[in-house]
């Protein structure tokens, strides 16, 4: 209970700074996409069931900031906290290494998705280099913030006091 | 998972058939008036913490047994930076008062507060909404002419899809051609593209561009959108390529003024 609602708070300071904060903060024409680093960060902590619960949350919130079709980030995200999730679960070893890694991974799939579907759903905008050249930027910069990013994740699924005299979580940073 | 991806499946339907009305519109809506309070609070910190940046940095070379007299310098400075800033602001506004092209239409006049925290679209978040009278499709504007229309609305702050966006298209009027088309926004640009224009009017660089206020057009008649920044015809072809410079930078707007005109037939 308490984890998850450390996750909403997580959740909701992540839909704040993208909304309020890093539009004022663009590099390249590219703002950070924060709530689809911290789905990454959480797949990675929870695995591919939460992460995709938790992708399709906050897919959902920044949907509704943006003019595109509400469920395209949901989808987006959704599919990409599972696929980090699955990856997690069978492939990755913890290192330093692996915020920014996953961050940028994260960022380049979920933004394909997004694109894709975006275009099948009529959003014929994003076919144009420029939106390739956004989301290179995108990319790094998702890298770079995931390094903040995923100690956050850390702390957010942390097992409480309770819990903590059984098995302690998997994954990176555990 | 399965469920997930359905449930996306079908609010991307919904949202695409209902053009963002109904309750998903309602829910947009709620979540802006929500983040809005944030997204002016951040706006009006940021403002002063950059102005007081730009201070430190550009400082100089004084002497360092002179710190007192430094100090005062630099506070004089900043003042002078900060008069220079009202000066330029007041400027702004009074030209943004004194803007004859709006007509008789009323317009409500409001501040930009964020961009788009997306990638792939061209909006800006205004700090005035419903409660002022703004509606959705109300023609946005500033005192270099056409910025785009109003796509979203909350209680206290509205959401404005650029002219530049390619999915924005305006009909427009280059009266010394004598000729209409139709500008659209161009990725990674703020130049707009006029297509549909007659290959036998003669189109210049540097004629100014209007909008042309069509029947069930989304802008009003007589609005400056820009300039023409470059016009090529090639040998033998049929159209022209014409790009148009906007009068607004797009990218630097801080003020704004929304028309209240709701369309020539009565909706926006």
């Amino acid at each position: 209970m308490i984890r998850r609602l450390r996750l909403a708070l997580l959740l909701a300071l992540a839909i704040l700074l993208q909304t309020a904060v890093f539009p004022h903060l663009r590099i390249g024409g590219a703002a950070p996409d924060v709530a689809l680093v911290l789905t990454v960060a959480v797949a990675t902590r929870e695995g591919p069931d939460t992460g995709a619960i938790f992708g399709f949350c906050a897919g959902f919130l920044v949907d509704l900031y943006l003019q595109t079709p509400l469920g395209l980030s949901a989808l987006a995200f959704a599919l990409t906290g599972a696929a980090v999730g699955v990856l997690q679960a069978g492939l990755l070893r913890p290192g330093r290494w692996l915020p920014p890694v996953l961050g940028a991974l994260g960022a380049l799939f979920g933004n394909l998705i997004f694109i894709g579907v975006g275009i099948l759903a009529g959003q014929d905008q994003l076919r144009s280099t420029h939106t390739f050249q956004v989301l290179g930027f995108a990319i790094l910069y998702d890298a770079l913030i995931a390094a903040f990013v995923f100690p956050l994740a850390v702390w957010a699924t942390r097992p409480s006091l309770t819990a903590r005299t059984g098995v302690a979580g998997a994954g990176w940073g555990a | 998972m399965i469920l997930l991806v359905i449930t996306s499946i079908t609010l991307i339907t919904l949202d695409e058939r209902g053009k963002g009305t109904g309750i998903i519109g309602s829910i947009r809506s709620g979540a802006h008036d929500v983040v809005a309070p944030v997204q002016r609070g951040v706006h009006d910190i940021t403002q002063p913490v950059t102005d007081w940046f730009d201070g430190i940095t550009s400082r100089g070379q004084l002497e360092k047994d002179n710190r007192t007299l430094r100090h005062q310098v630099e506070s004089l400075k900043n003042q002078v930076r900060q008069g220079q800033a009202d000066r330029s602001e007041n400027a702004r506004l009074r030209r943004l008062q004194g803007l004859n092209f709006v007509g008789d239409v009323k317009t409500v006049p409001g501040e930009v507060i964020s961009g788009t925290p997306g990638n792939f679209d061209t909006t800006i978040e205004i700090d005035v909404g419903s409660a002022r009278g703004v509606a959705k499709g109300m023609p946005v504007v500033s005192d270099g002419g056409l910025v785009g229309r109003v796509v979203q609305v909350g209680k206290n702050s509205a959401t404005v899809l650029l002219v530049s966006d390619p999915s924005s298209s305006v009909a427009v009027r280059l009266p010394r051609a004598n000729a209409t088309g139709v500008a659209s926004g161009q990725s990674g640009t703020s130049v707009l593209s006029v297509s549909f224009v007659n290959p036998d009017a003669t189109v210049t660089k540097g004629m100014p561009v209007f909008t042309a206020g069509q029947q069930d057009g989304l802008y009003p008649a007589g609005i400056p959108v820009g300039t023409v920044s470059s016009v090529t015809k090639a040998a033998g072809a049929n159209r022209y390529d014409i790009d148009v410079k906007p009068g607004v930078d797009l990218g630097r707007l801080q003020f704004v003024k929304v028309m209240q005109w709701t369309g020539p037939g009565g909706t926006p």
